[in-house]
C-alpha cells in the first residue's frame, strides 16, 4: 500500500511538472501531436500504479522520453514551417463566400452535420452569411462572418468608447495582493481609504476588489462579512 | 531553446542509461550462467558437493543484485528466476543428476530470456 502510495506521489508531480514545462495549451487546444502526448502519458502512468510488480522506471522512463519528444517538436515547429506542416497541419478553409468546399470536408472527415452543428454554435443556420470556415489545426472550426452580416461596432457609428483597461485583482478573498497594488500604482493606505468609503472595516471581509488601469475600482463583501 | 536543449540531454541520458544498463545487466547475468553453467557440469561429474558451493554462490550473488533486479526487472521474472535457482539447487542437494539436468537448463532460459528482454533486436521492439 506505501508502494502504490509513494509511486502515485512520484508519478503525479513527474506529470505535473511535465506538463507545466510543456505548457498552458496543453490544457485547452490540443494539437494532434499533444494530444498523442496526453493519451499515452496517462495509461503510461497507470500501468506501474496498479501493479507494484512492474518496475516504477518502466513508466517513468516512457513518460520523461515522451516529454522529451514533445519539448524538441514544439522547439523545431516553432522555428520550422516544414515541420509545423508535417507535424500539426495546415489550416482548411471548408466554407469560402458561402460556398462549401466539398472535396476539404470529405478530406479532412467533416460531414455536414457536423459543419451545421458548428455554424449553430455561431448563431448561423446556414451558410450565406459565412465568409470563411477555417478548421483549424486543433480540430476547431473558426467561422468568419460576411462583413454585411457582421454587428456594428462603435466605431463604425463613430461613438466614443471608454477604455476601462486591464483589471488587477487587488484583494482575493480576503488576502491583499500586494503585487497587483504596487503594478497599479496604489498602496494599502489609499486601498484602506477606499474600502472605509464603501463602509468595509477590514480587507478580510471583502470577497473580490479590482482596480482597473482608468482607476475604475469592483469591490464585493463576503456573504458572511459583518 | 534552453529548454529543447535540456530535452535533447535528457534524451541522451535515457538512451545512454539503457544502453550502459545492458551492458551492466549482460554482465552480471554471464556471470551467473557461467557459474551455473559449471554447477550443472560439476552435477553432471557427481561432485554434488562442489556443484551445489557453485551454486550457492551463483544464488547469494542474483539475491544480492536484489537492489538492482527490483528496479529495473519486472517481478515476476525476479521471482521466477528465484525458483529456478532454488529448483536446481534442490535437485543437486537431493544427488539427482537428472532433474538437475532439467532445472539447469530452465535457470538458464530464464538467464537468458531476461538479457534477451533488454537486448536491442528486431524480434525484442516489436
Amino acid at each position: 500500500m506505501a508502494i502504490v502510495f509513494i509511486r502515485t506521489l512520484i508519478l503525479y508531480f513527474t506529470l505535473l511538472v511535465s506538463m507545466r514545462i510543456m505548457g498552458k495549451r496543453q490544457l485547452g487546444q490540443m494539437e494532434l501531436s499533444e494530444f498523442i502526448v496526453a493519451a499515452l502519458i496517462a495509461d503510461l502512468a497507470s500501468t506501474p500504479l496498479q501493479d507494484i510488480g512492474t518496475p516504477l522506471l518502466n513508466g517513468l522512463v516512457p513518460i520523461l522520453t515522451l516529454f522529451c519528444l514533445e519539448i524538441i517538436i514544439a522547439g523545431l515547429s516553432m522555428r520550422s514551417m516544414k515541420v509545423r506542416r508535417f507535424v500539426f497541419g495546415k489550416p482548411e478553409i471548408l466554407v469560402q463566400n458561402g460556398q462549401i468546399d466539398m472535396k476539404k470536408m470529405h478530406k479532412n472527415r467533416f460531414t455536414l452535420d457536423e459543419l451545421m452543428q458548428e455554424l449553430r454554435s455561431h448563431g448561423l443556420s446556414d451558410t450565406s452569411s459565412v465568409a470563411y470556415a477555417v478548421l483549424e489545426t486543433s480540430g476547431q472550426l473558426n467561422v468568419i462572418i460576411e462583413p454585411s452580416e457582421q454587428p456594428v461596432t462603435p466605431s463604425q457609428l463613430n461613438i466614443e468608447t471608454e477604455n476601462n483597461g486591464y483589471s488587477h485583482i487587488i484583494i482575493n478573498e480576503g488576502r491583499i495582493l500586494d503585487n497587483n497594488l504596487r503594478l497599479s500604482g496604489r498602496d494599502r493606505r489609499w486601498l484602506n481609504k477606499q474600502l472605509n468609503a464603501q463602509g468595509i472595516a477590514s480587507s478580510e471581509d471583502v470577497y473580490i476588489f479590482t482596480l482597473s488601469d482608468s482607476g475604475k475600482t469592483f469591490c464585493q463583501k463576503k456573504e458572511n462579512a459583518k | 531553446m534552453k529548454r529543447e536543449i535540456s530535452a535533447y540531454i535528457l534524451l541522451i541520458v535515457l538512451l545512454l542509461g539503457s544502453l550502459i544498463n545492458i551492458k551492466v545487466l549482460d554482465s552480471k547475468i554471464d556471470s551467473l550462467r557461467t557459474q551455473a553453467e559449471s554447477a550443472y557440469k560439476s552435477a553432471q561429474l557427481h561432485n554434488y558437493g562442489k556443484a551445489k558451493a557453485e551454486l550457492l554462490s551463483a544464488c547469494d550473488e542474483w539475491l544480492g543484485m536484489d537492489s538492482y533486479t527490483h528496479i529495473f526487472i519486472r517481478h515476476s521474472e525476479i521471482d521466477s528466476t528465484t525458483d529456478a535457482f532454488f529448483d536446481m539447487l534442490s535437485d543437486i542437494a537431493s544427488e539427482d543428476a537428472e532433474g538437475a539436468d532439467g532445472s539447469y537448463r530452465k535457470l538458464d532460459a530464464h538467464l537468458s530470456s531476461l538479457m534477451t528482454i533488454e537486448h536491442l533486436s528486431f524480434g525484442s521492439i516489436f
